[in-house]
């Protein structure tokens, strides 16, 4: 008889450690704690600081509509997104995408979502007052409703990803970019880019831009199970410009070790979606290889060595694959 | 990186000197205290020595009995709940517990002296008893004592060549058989008293050493009896007991002595017709409230102050679950931290089990289950009427509320009385993992819920687990500064950047 329950394999932590793996105690400490100040988070947590931020220094972003802070302005949205024919609404301190509200087209009776879902304005309405009593920000805080207009990606990435707009992350340390991964929806994570809930991570190379590996659920797939694309196939256009982005993020803002959240516009190129000072492991994943030797590379480079983001781009991509 | 160093450096000598004091308190309770890592019952003696009077109203009445002498077998101390007429007052380095108070009845009666005493652990009769007795000059006596005394030698030991035991055994057999007329020559005592006497007499003219031992039996269970007196010999190298009837040599267990060599155990002035009468209870008692019993008869109040003991018993109770919730906590970072367990709110699974505490395990379950249910599909139906944030957590508070009462209710009607507490269970916390599981289901699905779910709850099990071993309840409880060093490894953990045993599983494909 033969016993139905596999025990799990655990790898050896020596073995991980040799193959650069960074874990989550060591990300916090080492790496978070250390380069990432608190009082900084702001930067990034607050959507719309960030915007500001980006558009001081030169940082292309989605382009914004409006914003709703009191809850006596909710009833008037409308008036806001009348005159564009798409838009997002997004809480300011959202994370992990969650409250975030697509309408690609709507007839200003009815608005219709990604999967062709129509909604009404009552709807739209509640949706807003809960971003606002703080349903999806961070420790249930008050929050605010941000506006912006719909990123029009169908004609470069429409082949690879179920509904949702995918997204390139970048790893920025020290202001060099050290590790990449694009991440497509499925039908699994309900058209949404979050990895936990089933999206594909696929690790792009720093250096040409080309997929590396792609991962669902921790596991190794070639092809996307809904759209049955060859993973391989994916070509990340301006793969420069996702790089130089990146890398002028880190003058935006005084953290250290972040994210960046890029996706591109089929008329406007790369735009910055969001920053996130606590950027996820399963990049790794997707990599199939480990950042802790690229982190630990960039660590022993003296102070100024590279001056320009020019520069810095420049070794990132002689250094990681 | 050095800056990086010196932090961790900081906190290892941190949780050093944490653990370092920890260990320091422990020990001197162990050592000084002779608190107990057993959490065993044991039992306690608790002894009146009672003195019996006649007096006149208004007479000034003095009295004093002499306490037990410092002992490897005991602890002993004065009960509290005693006379509180009674001084201790030292004597020749000896104390004694004296009164003195004006009668205000006439005729008999009595005033007792209460107390405790605590068997040492593992103690044994050393040598302090055993030293060699000083050298006594003769006793003064008349020429009619010496005749006699030296006749009765003659008799016993016609060749003076017995030693010092045969002959003390020998003389009690020769004075158990002398008619009592007789041995009034030696002592004005009768019967036993009179015996003792006239041997301590006779042996101290033959110039071998003895003296008189009283004390009491702790473990007779007579209401109320005498000293016990015994004659101890000097026998070249050691003392040896002799019980007066029978002149056998005795090895008395459970035999607190309370006086060597004296005339008698008390004195009084001031009344007549007097006695002493000792009445012996044993008490059991659990370890933790023995460990306080004898650390207030060690009197070292300063030390003791340190422990939970000196609070009010209802307070205790409190800290009984105070000072486990540390170690509780500790299981908390090791689950998240060290194997990497995804709880829903980090502390939630401990006070799950603390719940779980009050109720038992297997109704603490089936309770939560219900409430989480319940909860969980009003909550549904609740994010249907688009409520805002906060009213919709408050209601879902208050429902709650409802479901533990329903139950508690439910548990008296159907005699359970386990459901009764279900009431215990922190309802903010529950109604804001409800809040969260919902959420959570509604954004991830049902399998990443029930996930998050369940290793909540078999981390609440596993620390209910932690929580109900009753000796950790006991050791952390007499050793409360134990606490210390768990927040020295809690400390630690702060700096601990290794892997999480999970992070092995999930990171697996990385290994080339």
């Amino acid at each position: 008889m033969r016993f139905p329950f596999k025990f799990p394999q655990f790898a050896s932590p020596k073995a991980l450690h040799e193959s650069g793996v960074l874990g989550m105690n060591e990300r916090n400490h080492a790496y978070i704690m250390r380069y990432n100040n608190r009082k900084d988070y702001p930067d990034v947590d607050d959507k719309l600081r960030t915007k500001k931020l980006a558009v001081e220094h030169g940082v292309s972003t989605a382009e914004f509509v409006g914003a709703i802070d009191c809850q006596f302005q909710v009833k008037n949205f409308f008036k806001m997104v009348e005159n564009v024919p798409d838009f997002v609404i997004k809480p300011g301190h959202g994370s992990g995408g969650r409250g975030i509200l697509v309408i690609t087209r709507h007839d200003g009776k009815t608005f219709y979502k990604p999967n062709g879902a129509r909604c009404d304005f009552n709807f739209i309405y509640e949706h807003i007052s809960n971003i606002l009593s703080g349903l999806y920000s961070l420790g249930g805080n008050p929050d605010y409703a941000l506006f912006e207009r719909c990123i029009d990606f169908s004609d470069v990435y429409s082949r690879f990803s179920y509904q949702g707009v995918p997204d390139v992350r970048l790893i920025v340390f020290k202001g060099y970019p050290v590790m990449s991964m694009i991440r497509l929806a499925t039908k699994l994570s309900d058209g949404r880019a979050n990895l936990h809930q089933g999206a594909i991570g696929v690790g792009i190379s720093i250096k040409t831009g080309l997929p590396l590996f792609a991962a669902q659920h921790n596991k190794r797939i070639e092809v996307h199970p809904d759209t049955n694309a060859n993973l391989s196939e994916l070509r990340i256009p301006f793969w420069q410009e996702h790089l130089r982005l990146a890398a002028l993020c880190a003058t935006m803002t005084p953290l250290g070790y972040f994210g960046a959240d890029i996706s591109t516009d089929s008329k406007r190129g790369p735009l910055l979606l969001e920053l996130n000072a606590r950027p996820g492991l399963a990049i790794q994943i997707a990599n199939g290889c480990g950042l802790l030797k690229r982190l630990r590379l960039i660590e022993s480079l003296p102070e100024n060595l590279h001056a320009t983001i020019e520069e810095k781009i420049k070794f990132s991509k002689e250094n990681f694959d | 990186m050095q800056d990086n160093r010196q932090r961790r450096l900081t906190v290892f000598w941190l949780a050093a000197i944490l653990c370092a004091i920890a260990a320091a308190i422990t020990f001197a309770k162990v050592k000084y205290l002779d608190f107990s890592f057993d959490d065993k019952a044991s039992f306690y003696y608790q002894a009146d020595a009672t003195l019996a009077f006649e007096a006149k109203k208004g007479a000034d009445v003095k009295l004093s009995i002499s306490l037990p002498e410092k002992t490897s077998l005991y602890y002993f101390g004065r009960d509290p709940s005693g006379d509180s007429r009674f001084n201790i007052v030292r004597e020749n380095g000896l104390a004694r517990a004296a009164a003195e108070f004006i009668c205000t009845s006439n005729g008999w009666q009595n005033i007792s002296y209460r107390f405790k005493i605590i068997p040492k652990s593992g103690g044994g009769e050393k040598a302090e008893f055993n030293l060699p007795p000083e050298k006594e000059n003769p006793p003064q006596v008349s020429d009619a004592i010496k005749i006699a005394v030296a006749k009765l030698v003659k008799k016993i030991d016609p060749e003076a060549n017995m030693t010092s035991r045969n002959f003390a055994s020998a003389l009690f057999r020769e004075l158990a058989a002398m008619p009592p007329e007789q041995k009034k020559i030696f002592s004005p005592l009768s019967g036993s008293s009179g015996t003792l006497e006239a041997a301590d007499l006779i042996l101290s003219l033959k110039e071998i050493p003895s003296r008189i031992v009283r004390g009491i039996f702790l473990n007779e269970q007579a209401r109320s009896s005498q000293a016990a007196q015994f004659l101890e010999v000097w026998c070249g190298d050691a003392w040896v007991m002799f019980k007066p009837s029978s002149g056998e040599e005795q090895k008395p267990k459970d035999f607190l002595v309370l006086q060597r060599s004296g005339k008698s155990l008390y004195e009084i002035s001031g009344a007549s017709n007097s006695s002493l009468r000792f009445s012996v209870t044993k008490v059991p008692q659990g370890a933790a409230s023995l460990n306080r019993i004898r650390a207030n008869v060690i009197g070292d109040q300063k030390l003791s102050d340190f422990s939970l003991f000196s609070l009010p018993a209802s307070e205790q109770n409190i800290f009984k679950r105070l000072t486990l919730l540390p170690l509780a906590i500790l299981f908390i970072v090791i689950a998240r931290n060290i194997v990497g367990v995804k709880t829903m709110g980090t502390f939630m699974p401990v006070l799950i089990a603390m719940a779980f505490l009050e109720m038992s395990l297997i109704p603490g379950l089936l309770c939560f289950a219900i409430i989480l249910t319940v909860g969980l599909s009003i909550r549904f139906w609740l994010s249907k009427l688009n409520l805002l944030m906060v009213p919709r957590i408050s209601a879902v508070v208050v429902v709650v509320i409802l479901i533990m009462q329903a139950i508690s209710i439910a548990g008296n009607l159907l005699k359970l009385p386990n459901f009764i507490s279900a009431t215990f269970f922190p309802l903010i916390i529950i109604a804001w993992t409800i809040e969260r599981a919902s959420t959570v289901w509604e954004e991830d699905g049902a399998g990443h819920t029930i996930r998050q779910l369940a290793a909540s709850l078999v981390t609440a099990v596993f620390s209910y687990l932690v929580l109900s071993n009753s000796y950790l309840q006991y050791l952390l409880y007499t050793f409360a500064e134990l606490n210390l060093a768990i927040l020295g490894v809690i400390l630690l953990l702060g700096t601990y950047t290794g892997y999480r045993l999970t992070e092995l599983l999930r990171f697996k494909s990385l290994v080339k």
